[in-house]
């Protein structure tokens, strides 16, 4: 599935954040020139349908080799429909390029497979490789994906190094998970600051200012949430075990969607909020209920129909991003300059792809 | 003359200017009322986007300004007038068409049905078949000593008992000793409680539970017969390139799926590779089944230990055993025989008994 950009498409063509959270009173609203332009999605669900349908039949016809034009066109139909200011965002990644890639990654997944299933002991050794390999696969399919992104006429660029990126990918959700989750806020904020500050538009950087103490704040409510409802569990077990194999997953299950729904509007709000693109900030307010109603529903309602939903699904994620995302202007935006071009092949997005490596982003 | 009002941008920098697209004698440029922007250029010079929906237009000229255009018809128009050969969009057309959906509809389905129910296990087959055997050879040794570690403690069983049973497995396995390296092992199963598993290249464990579950070795022969099925018929193997199969197919339909939750891919991916596990147990029957017909062993000795083996798993220990309560939790099949790696017992009873 999508390694790095795990939302939405579009999500990652708009990477700027911003910073309302810390607006403090002393910030004179200078010379008032400031706008607030908000991101609009005009596709629908009954469009994109047609859309998703044919791709997949021509990616059957031709036993997979439309997927790369498949990928291409499902990219242009999300980055075209969001717009900002009346100008729309622009997906141009060759579909040659993306074959390429794809070639590439299924020979390796063939050969991985195969190890896998004769040499165990070798393919101990190949999934060591394919680890130290993981952040370099990030770091190629989030520069692709950037490269191949524009917005009038000026594309997005990622510049992040291998180091950073190991740091940022490996070792620090290592530490979250050796520190049982207690430094997992920090190393979502690690994340997030080695996206957003490698990124930028044209040849303007992003900023990113929060913390980590600002994210384990945000994230403090959880934490009690979740140990209140382990506590509650390993209570249950113990003081009524006939009744525990009801009443845990009556227990669990809702408490497990309340983390899942609030994690990904803190993450997406504190990514956004406090990210700055030159003096341009961002205001995006995910908000529980509507999030919850959209995630719980897309969920059902493609699980019904056995997947006939999910272009559906699809837009109305988008929809919800447009609608909850706004660009604080400080001016036209006519000032921003276009950087060197450089050729990025889309190598490491499809390794990343077909082995099934998620990045949270 | 105008074909479309839009947007210009020079792509040295993100100034936005409002203005014109016009067509003269197949040259394309871009004006507003004072000044043009981009002077006349070949049309067929000029990288127009296909169209997708509604979304807006691109027109790339060769020193990359760009004009980005919402009047999709306009530009249809253009293309269509002129008689440069740029695609129509072949995507676009089959996307616009009420009957070309539909049918893309019915062959998705169909497409996917087939793909899960008959092309996925035949690629499996095909593919397992191919490749060579000797290379797994050292997988066994490594399960082995995992199995050990986390499950299995040694066996119990007194070194006579061993005996009684090796010797009555000669026949079967020495039947099969020149096209399997088949090694029988004892080890008691704790938690796992009386079961048989088949390692890919021929290992075969019994846990002390079953052997002493066992009321005659015949049934134990019933067993090995299944477990030598599973590694005759390369399950272990199959099994692995349809779950890699599986998850590329199921990539493909979704795209990127991560926007939504993934527990809604993951939970169809899961009922299926259970589906494909039923279906080898099913064939691994069949194979015993012909073993058994093959040494003179009544059929009915396989659901016999299968019956006895599912009573323990459900109902626990001994004392329940014969409980009336655990008879009644062995009818309700229902939809949890969709959860499970092995058919239900009824079914695979009534094979046996079926069969002549």
């Amino acid at each position: 599935m999508s390694n790095v950009n795990t939302h939405t498409e579009t999500e990652a063509d708009a990477p700027p954040p911003q910073t309302s959270a810390t607006a403090t009173p002393t910030t004179v609203e200078k010379a008032s020139n400031a706008k607030t332009l908000p991101f609009t999605f005009n596709g629908s669900g009954n469009e994109y349908f047609k859309i998703w349908i044919v791709n997949i039949l021509l990616t059957i016809v031709t036993l997979g080799i439309y997927s790369a034009w498949a990928k291409v066109r499902n990219g242009r139909y999300f980055y075209g429909n969001t717009q900002l200011d009346d100008s729309s965002f622009a997906y141009l990644a060759n579909p040659f390029t993306i074959l390429k890639g794809r070639l590439i990654a299924f020979v390796l997944f063939a050969i991985f497979v195969t190890v896998q299933n004769l040499m165990p002991l070798v393919s101990v050794g190949l999934s060591l490789l394919l680890l130290m390999a993981f952040p370099w696969l990030v770091i190629r399919s989030l520069a692709f994906n950037a490269n191949n992104s524009a917005y009038r006429n000026v594309r997005f660029g990622f510049d992040g190094k291998y180091g950073e990126a190991f740091m940022a990918i490996l070792i620090w959700p290592l530490l979250g998970t050796l520190s049982l989750g207690l430094l997992m806020p920090v190393a979502l904020q690690r994340q997030q600051k080695f996206l957003i500050e490698n990124s930028r538009y044209g040849s303007s950087k992003f900023s990113f200012s929060a913390t980590g103490r600002d994210y384990f704040n945000a994230f403090l409510k959880l934490i009690v949430i979740v140990v209140a409802g382990v506590i509650l569990v390993v209570a249950i077990s113990i003081m009524a075990p006939a009744r525990a194999s009801i009443l845990i997953p009556v227990l669990m299950v809702p408490l497990y969607l309340y983390a899942i729904i609030y994690l990904n509007i803190t993450i997406t709000n504190m990514k956004f909020n406090n990210s700055l693109l030159a003096a341009h900030s961002f205001k995006c307010n995910y908000e529980l209920k509507s999030y919850a109603s959209l995630l719980i529903t897309n969920t059902l309602f493609t699980a019904l129909t056995l997947g006939i939903y999910i272009p559906w699904a699809k837009v109305r994620s988008a929809q919800y991003l447009a609608n909850h995302l706004e660009l604080i202007a400080e001016d036209d935006l006519n000032g921003f300059a276009a950087a060197e071009q450089e050729k990025v092949s889309a190598i490491g997005q499809e390794v990343g792809d077909i082995f099934d490596m998620e990045f949270g982003m | 003359m105008k074909i479309a009002q839009g947007y210009y941008y020079d792509g040295k920098n993100s100034r936005r200017i409002t203005a014109e697209l016009h067509e003269e004698l197949g040259m394309l440029s871009v004006q507003t009322e004072k000044t043009t922007l981009q002077g006349a250029c070949a049309l067929e010079d000029v990288q127009i986007s296909s169209r997708i929906g509604n979304t807006p237009r691109h027109l790339t000229f060769p020193l990359n300004t760009t004009f980005e255009c919402s009047d999709n018809d306009a530009i249809d128009q253009l293309l269509k007038q002129s008689n440069t050969s740029i695609h129509t969009g072949l995507a676009h057309r089959l996307e616009s068409g009420k009957r070309y959906i539909l049918i893309a509809i019915i062959v998705v389905i169909t497409a996917v049905w087939g793909g899960i129910i008959w092309g996925i296990p035949t690629l499996a087959y095909k593919i397992a078949f191919t490749l060579p055997d000797s290379a797994s050879q050292h997988i066994d040794q490594g399960v082995l000593e995992l199995l050990d570690e986390q499950l299995f403690t040694p066996t119990e069983l007194p070194v006579t008992t061993q005996q009684r049973v090796l010797n009555a497995f000669i026949p079967v396995s020495q039947k099969y000793a020149n096209k399997l390296d088949i090694e029988i092992l004892f080890r008691k199963g704790g938690e796992l409680g009386p079961n048989a598993m088949a390692l890919p290249s021929g290992t075969i464990i019994f846990t002390d539970e079953l052997i002493e579950l066992a009321k005659q070795d015949e049934e134990l022969v019933a067993i090995l017969a299944h477990e030598i099925g599973h590694v005759i018929r390369k399950h272990s193997l199959r099994q692995g390139i349809q779950s890699s199969a599986l998850t590329l197919l199921i990539v493909t339909i979704t795209g990127d799926i991560s926007s939504i939750s993934s527990i809604v891919t993951a939970i169809p991916l899961i009922l299926t590779e259970l589906g494909y596990s039923r279906e080898f147990e099913r064939e691994a029957d069949r194979f015993a089944m012909q073993v058994m017909q093959d040494q003179g062993i009544p059929l009915h000795k396989f659901p016999d230990i299968l019956d006895r083996m599912e009573k323990r798993s459900r109902c626990g220990d001994k004392e329940k055993f014969e409980a009336l309560e655990c008879e009644q939790t062995l009818n309700e099949a229902g939809i949890s025989s969709y959860l499970s790696t092995h058919p239900p017992t009824e079914e695979r009873r009534k094979q046996f008994y079926i069969t002549p």
